[in-house]
């Protein structure tokens, strides 16, 4: 189901972080979401996630209000990687990709066969399943964010929020991850909203751009239209070259010292 | 393969969560022994059989099953023994599964029942009643200030700590902490001013389970299970919260009002505790470390089994000064000098084998 934001305001303790947004997400799509650090991207995760409620305006998830969702409905229709992840406590690797099923497990039932081949099935495609025993407080911090990615995908959901989820994977899984998500999105024409600093992964992946800078939208639309020197100029502040570039089949973008 | 090595790989534990029910009888079962034989233990000896003739001749009314035997050793079972340790075993369980669900909440396996300040304000509720020998409610005066001195810094700490961004768990344990060494102050002015009563407030303050009747154990025993039932239905919430408030939140928990609602039925499970039978440190810590050693975390295992663990591990300390060592020592005191040195050992253990507590 697609997202719609219209004249979406938020502000925290008197500041505004999120000004006057209004957008739409469309389902089959992978959407970037670019910009400086503490523009308001994460807070715009937040919104749409409902984990955060905006203070003017109004978010729309298919023909519902956002804030007619219970959290419980919710979590059954999207799934979000954060950025930062720290557990404190000894799960098993197994144990934190099946929590992905909760939404789905009535509180006091045990996950049935469906629940478990699900979990089995994310974990051998995300290479998770070779530390499917180990504790989550053992792991790198790469391998964490995988298991949180797995997490995420088990939860079967129709919208995928990936906040900055693959920035400290190294290169293959950032793309064995991507891929797998983006693999899932266009064969059931679901939804991919991802924040992202690497600007080429992005530009590799996304369908659509989302160009923020200080809470407001500088520029959004298809990617080959968006993604150009002008609007990095314009968003960041420094000189740089879009070119097209065949082997990814995509634009790319280069800097000089 | 090294025990060590198994462990590290969960399957050790695996198969130890697959067993998760047959230890939940085990201990049920130990637990149960562990009541009868220390029924039979103290002044007047009595063996196990015996006492358990004399719970079954009381409990089905059968009184002929008496006949031949002392007539004082019902009355030292039922009316002695039985009230103080059933109220030992209930209170260990209690303190247990509120470190349990205080450990969960504030993403801190040191946190404890006490780190919220839920101790000092029992203690200096406790304190107050003692000096101005307050006694409006008769016996029961002394435990209901500790329990509305509990409550009061609870909800003074819950205030302090919350933002217009939610309760961070950082932020409690910080406020718990002024709160608490603001409100120790209070307790040595107390006994500074305290002249006679000194000895009393000091003697509570380091907690005791002697002259308990019956209705202490009832109604302790129905408050701190129905604290057990909360937990266990919130029990799989509190591992997603576990994954952080953001997580938690888009996985289906509603982070503020499951937080506020566990910390306030914790608290109140805690203050229950500490106004029975003083302050006891140590178990709510100790008890659902070992249990998650041997369970691994997920609440729905970890939380019955800390509820058993924290019985026996309390009642055996009670029965140690009871009637194991020559004279009564308080079983807080107990607690600590025992609990503390073994908490520094698991405590030590882990940071050589995890990266990670």
């Amino acid at each position: 189901m697609p997202f719609e934001l219209t004249g979406v305001n938020f502000s925290y303790s008197g500041k505004k972080v999120i000004d006057d947004i209004s957008l739409s997400f469309v389902p089959g799509n992978f959407c970037g979401i670019i910009g400086p650090n503490g523009c308001g991207k994460t807070t715009l995760l937040d919104l749409l996630a409902k984990h955060r409620q905006p203070t003017a305006g109004r978010i729309a998830y298919g023909s519902r209000d956002l804030r007619t969702y219970s959290t419980k409905e919710l979590s059954k229709e999207i799934a979000l990687v954060p950025q930062n992840f720290y557990i404190n406590f000894p799960f098993t690797v197994k144990e934190v990709v099946m929590m992905g099923r909760y939404p789905h497990i009535p509180r006091f039932s045990a996950p049935t066969a469906d629940d478990v081949d699900i979990v089995h099935e994310i974990m051998e495609k995300t290479e998770v399943s070779e530390f499917a025993g180990r504790f989550i407080t053992e792991l790198s911090g790469g391998e964490r964010q995988r298991v949180v990615f797995a997490r995420a995908l088990a939860q079967d959901t129709h919208v995928l929020i990936l906040d900055e989820a693959t920035s400290n994977l190294d290169v293959n899984h950032s793309i064995s991850l991507l891929n797998i998500s983006e693999k899932r999105m266009k064969q059931q024409g679901r939804t991919i909203i991802s924040v992202m600093q690497d600007i080429n992964l992005a530009a590799i992946y996304c369908d659509y751009l989302v160009f923020m800078s200080k809470g407001r939208i500088a520029i959004h639309g298809a990617t080959k239209d968006v993604l150009n020197s002008d609007t990095i100029h314009r968003v960041f502040n420094i000189d740089s070259k879009v070119y097209a570039e065949p082997y990814s089949d995509s634009l790319q973008l280069v800097f000089k010292k | 393969m090294p025990l060590q090595k198994l462990q590290k790989t969960g399957r050790f534990r695996k198969r130890l969560q697959q067993a998760a029910v047959v230890q939940f009888a085990l201990l049920a079962v130990f637990l149960g022994a562990v009541i009868i034989i220390s029924t039979g233990m103290g002044y007047i000896q009595l063996p196990p059989a015996t006492v358990v003739k004399i719970i079954f001749a009381k409990l089905s009314g059968q009184s002929n099953l008496l006949e031949g035997m002392d007539s004082i050793f019902p009355v030292v079972v039922m009316d002695v023994r039985l009230p103080r340790i059933l109220s030992a075993a209930i209170v260990g369980a209690g303190l247990a599964i509120s470190g349990v669900v205080f450990q969960g909440i504030l993403l801190n396996p040191l946190a404890d029942p006490y780190t919220l300040g839920v101790s000092a304000g029992a203690a200096f509720g406790a304190s107050l009643a003692i000096l101005f020998n307050i006694g409006m409610m008769g016996s029961y005066s002394v435990p209901l200030f500790a329990f509305a001195g509990a409550v009061v810094t609870l909800l003074f700490v819950v205030y302090l700590s919350s933002s217009s961004g939610g309760l961070s768990s950082n932020n409690l344990i910080l406020s718990g902490i002024i709160v608490a060494a603001i409100l120790s102050a209070g307790i040595s002015f107390l006994k500074y001013v305290a002249d006679e009563q000194v000895a009393v407030i000091i003697f509570w303050l380091m907690g005791s389970f002697g002259s308990k009747t019956w209705t202490d154990v009832s109604l302790t025993f129905l408050f701190i299970f129905t604290g057990f039932l909360a937990f266990m239905f919130f029990a799989r919430d509190m591992n997603l919260l576990s994954l952080g408030n953001r997580t938690a939140s888009s996985l289906g928990v509603d982070t503020r009002k499951v937080t506020i609602f566990l910390l306030v039925t914790a608290s109140l499970v805690a203050a229950i505790c500490v106004s029975v039978s003083g302050i006891i440190g140590f178990v709510g810590l100790l008890v659902p470390h070992m249990m998650r050693l041997l369970t691994g975390p997920d609440n729905r295992r970890l939380i019955p089994m800390s509820l058993l663990a924290g019985a026996i591990l309390l009642l055996i300390a009670d029965t140690v000064t009871r009637a194991v060592l020559p004279s009564e020592i308080p079983i807080g005191v107990l607690t600590a000098l025992i609990g503390g040195p073994f908490f520094c050992y698991i405590f030590r253990k882990q940071q050589r084998t995890r990266k990670v507590l």
